[in-house]
């Protein structure tokens, strides 16, 4: 293991799963660290100074929402949460506690990386801004808050680019319905999500192919959107 | 129809309550009522011996009739019938001293003179003394009469009205409300709820009892006999309480209070309310009886359920974990053996039997839950083409093979629903559809505005749902087969629709197309009332 590896910490109880994702990382070339409990996870956060987190919500000795508040008080290390299909709540309180992305279970291995390669690239973009995005036909330049699809340009009202834009900063990221209306009003209460959800049926209006089967902005149920990244 | 007839004459009995009420224990009439009606009484006697005896003058006077004492018997037999005897004695009294005062010689003496018209008043008085013995008697009789019939009417109003109902809680409350207007007292009806006496019925609404009295009501139950005010038992309480016996023993204690500062009184005429008790008792017993005829009805239903359940699981759950063994292991031993595109077939298999027994669990998470009641669905106002288009996301997998068309007006009005269980709801009915329809067929999904509602619906080119089979396809474990004669699904998907659909206060049926073979799903959602503003 070479000292330039993407190092990975696992915090993880179930052995069977523990041992699926650290064959699977190794594999891919990544530095895995283990820990089967949410204390030592903590204490290998500190120690271990890992590139990137994935952290299982259901740990025997500590709860998961713990973790991630008790990590984030020390590092900004991408957290991956594993979460439960059904538990949007869990979700939506896992990522306003500042975790970057989940995996349900039970999931793909392919899923598990693209996410993982997206909480990463999104560390190390942050730190530069990047200053045109291009996803498939989609192009937002940031700089000169130009938007264009398959080449031609579409006229966005402010609040319109104000949430195409996080999602464009966010790429490939899902992003909860507290953080665009915190971005695009300002505050986070006295607005619904429903106004929300209308602001998102205009934009896919006029960014989408086909606005019944988006291709460009997808919805998280329960949880929020998620700008997709296609090559 | 038997209750209203019995509402009815309880009406037309509530009116003659006041004599009703005179028979029963807890019946306070006033002192000062009954003065007034003797008062009244002597009032009317003493007029009418006034007008008997002027009568009697103006016979004599101008008739010239030798014995007009007999003017005045009617006086003395209407003072029987109507107060009774005692009255009767004093007009007898009253109209021989007026006719020796007034009619007899001497003229205004009480002296009589002659033999004949002594004999003739003794044998008046023996005969008016007689006759209103009779009279008062009558009179007696009638009213007891009345009364009975009152306390039959009272009775029967009372029992059609328990028996028309089919709930213990509806049961107590109807009877406390009724006793306790009938009786004039607060009442209270204990029925044992887990080793304790508790009040399920009260005529006031009111549950509290005080420490004395749950005493009584405890040696009341315990013993099967009255206690509380007026009785042997706990009769320092203020309440009186009387025990409901059925032939299975002592079912409940129906409590009788006084209202607000006024002392019970208590007597021994305690027939209507023993009646009135036992209705209580019997229907009590009654609709306890249905309730665990009813309850053991739906022990069997479920037990039904789960065993259909097991099955299904034990069929549903190890079929693909046998696939998934079998490549697994097969591969574990083996796998040098085979060819690299074998070996990647078997894995692919192990991979699609994985996601079908992981969406098998999550419909049984599902069902689980609508059957546990903890559906608590968040309703927003939502896009249906963004619930359409999260749908279509996530059924891309099984949808590879056949041909998609959307139909989706650009002006379709938002709904209220919830999200999650709306999209789960069209992505069963979009797996429904690819399952029962042919490869290459095509599966249309479309929504229009409908007044209130938006409806969604979702058409396959399969060979549509046997008609007879229309109504059931919603049941749990309701499979049509597949042409091959194999069940396709799980049986669960579209009863997690229904559930869901009708959480969110929404509908769903299924027809067959009428323009070409094929099913047809329709869900409405009611439509978001905040549409027309938000969408400015």
């Amino acid at each position: 293991m070479s000292e330039g590896n993407i190092r990975v910490l696992l915090i993880e109880d179930d052995p069977a799963i523990l041992r699926f994702l650290r064959n699977t990382l190794r594999v891919q070339d990544y530095d895995v660290v283990e820990a089967t409990n949410g204390r030592d996870g903590v204490a290998l956060v500190r120690q271990a100074k890992p590139d990137l987190v994935i952290l299982d919500l259901g740990l025997p000795d500590m709860d998961g929402m713990e973790v991630i508040r008790e990590v984030r008080t020390q590092s900004q290390v991408p957290i991956l949460v594993l979460s439960s299909r059904s538990d949007e709540h869990g979700k939506v309180m896992a990522l306003d506690l500042g975790a970057d992305d989940y995996v349900c279970k039970p999931f793909g291995v392919g899923e598990l990386i693209a996410r993982m390669r997206t909480a990463l690239r999104h560390r190390l973009a942050s730190e530069g801004s990047l200053p045109t995005f291009n996803s498939g036909g989609l192009s937002v330049d940031l700089m000169r808050r130009n938007v264009t699809v398959d080449g031609i340009k579409v006229k966005l009202s402010k609040k319109e680019y104000e949430i195409l834009r996080e999602l464009v900063v966010h790429a490939g990221k899902v992003i909860t319905h507290r953080h665009l209306l915190r971005v695009a009003w300002g505050t986070e209460t006295g607005i619904d999500v429903q106004y929300l959800r209308v602001y998102i049926r205009q934009l896919r209006q006029k960014i989408e192919p086909a606005p019944a089967q988006p291709r460009y902005i997808l919805t998280e149920p329960g949880v929020g959107y998620r700008l997709s990244v296609i090559d | 129809m038997n209750n209203v007839a019995g509402e009815r004459k309880l009406d037309g009995a509530a009116r003659d309550r006041a004599s009703f009420i005179s028979s029963l224990p807890l019946h306070r009439r006033s002192a000062t009522s009954r003065v007034t009606g003797t008062l009244g009484a002597v009032a009317v006697c003493l007029a009418l011996l006034a007008l008997a005896s002027g009568v009697a003058l103006a016979a004599e006077r101008f008739l010239h009739v030798q014995n007009v004492l007999l003017v005045f018997l009617p006086v003395i037999l209407f003072a029987a019938v109507r107060y009774g005897f005692w009255m009767a004695l004093s007009c007898s009294v009253l109209s021989i001293g007026s006719s020796s005062y007034f009619l007899a010689d001497p003229r205004f003496s009480f002296a009589v003179r002659d033999a004949e018209n002594v004999w003739a008043l003794l044998f008046f008085l023996l005969v008016s003394g007689f006759t209103s013995t009779l009279a008062a008697q009558l009179r007696h009789r009638t009213e007891a009469l009345q009364r009975n019939s009152r306390v039959t009417e009272e009775l029967f109003a009372f029992s059609s009205m328990l028996a028309a109902i089919s709930e213990t809680d509806d049961l107590l409350r109807a009877a406390a409300r009724r006793l306790a207007h009938t009786l004039e007292a607060d009442v209270r009806i204990f029925i044992p709820e887990d080793g304790n006496l508790t009040v399920r019925g009260s005529g006031s609404g009111r549950t509290d009892v005080a420490h004395d009295e749950l005493n009584a009501v405890r040696w009341c139950f315990a013993h099967g006999l009255p206690s509380g005010h007026g009785t042997g038992a706990s009769s320092n309480a203020a309440g009186l309480y009387l025990p409901l016996r059925t032939g299975r023993g002592t079912v409940g204690v129906i409590g009788l209070l006084p209202h607000g500062r006024e002392e019970m009184r208590t007597s021994h005429e305690t027939a209507p309310i023993d009646s009135l008790t036992n209705q209580v008792a019997i229907n009590l017993e009654r609709v306890q009886l249905a309730e665990r005829i009813q309850e053991a009805r739906i022990l069997a239903e479920a037990d039904k359920l789960r065993t259909a359940l097991l099955t299904s699981i034990s069929h549903d759950l190890k079929t693909p974990l046998a696939s998934i063994l079998g490549n697994v292991s097969s591969l574990a031993q083996y796998g040098k053996l085979y060819d690299e595109a074998t070996r990647v077939e078997m894995l692919e298999m192990v991979e699609a039997e994985t996601v079908r027994l992981s969406r098998f669990v999550d419909n049984l998470l599902h069902m689980t839950r609508i059957d546990a009641g903890g559906l608590r669905p968040t309703l927003e106002m939502l896009d249906v083409s963004d619930l359409v288009g999260s749908a279509l996301t996530r059924s891309e997998k099984f949808l590879q093979r056949h041909r998609l068309r959307t139909d989706l007006p650009p002006d379709l009005p938002m709904v209220d629903a919830d999200f999650v269980l709306a999209e789960h709801v069209l992505v069963n009915l979009l797996d429904n559809a690819a399952k029962y329809s042919p490869p290459e067929s095509e599966i249309r999904i479309a929504a229009h505005n409908a007044g209130d509602r938006v409806v969604i619906y979702v058409q396959d080119e399969g060979p549509g749902i046997p008609a007879e089979h229309l109504d059931r396809i919603f049941q749990r474990f309701f499979r049509v087969m597949t042409a091959d004669h194999r069940p396709a699904g799980t049986g669960l998907g579209l009863a997690i629709c229904k559930g869901f659909v009708e959480a969110m206060g929404g509908t769903v049926c299924a027809t067959n197309r009428t323009d070409k073979p094929g099913a047809h799903f329709t869900v409405t959602l009611p439509k978001s009332a905040a549409t027309d503003e938000s969408n400015r």
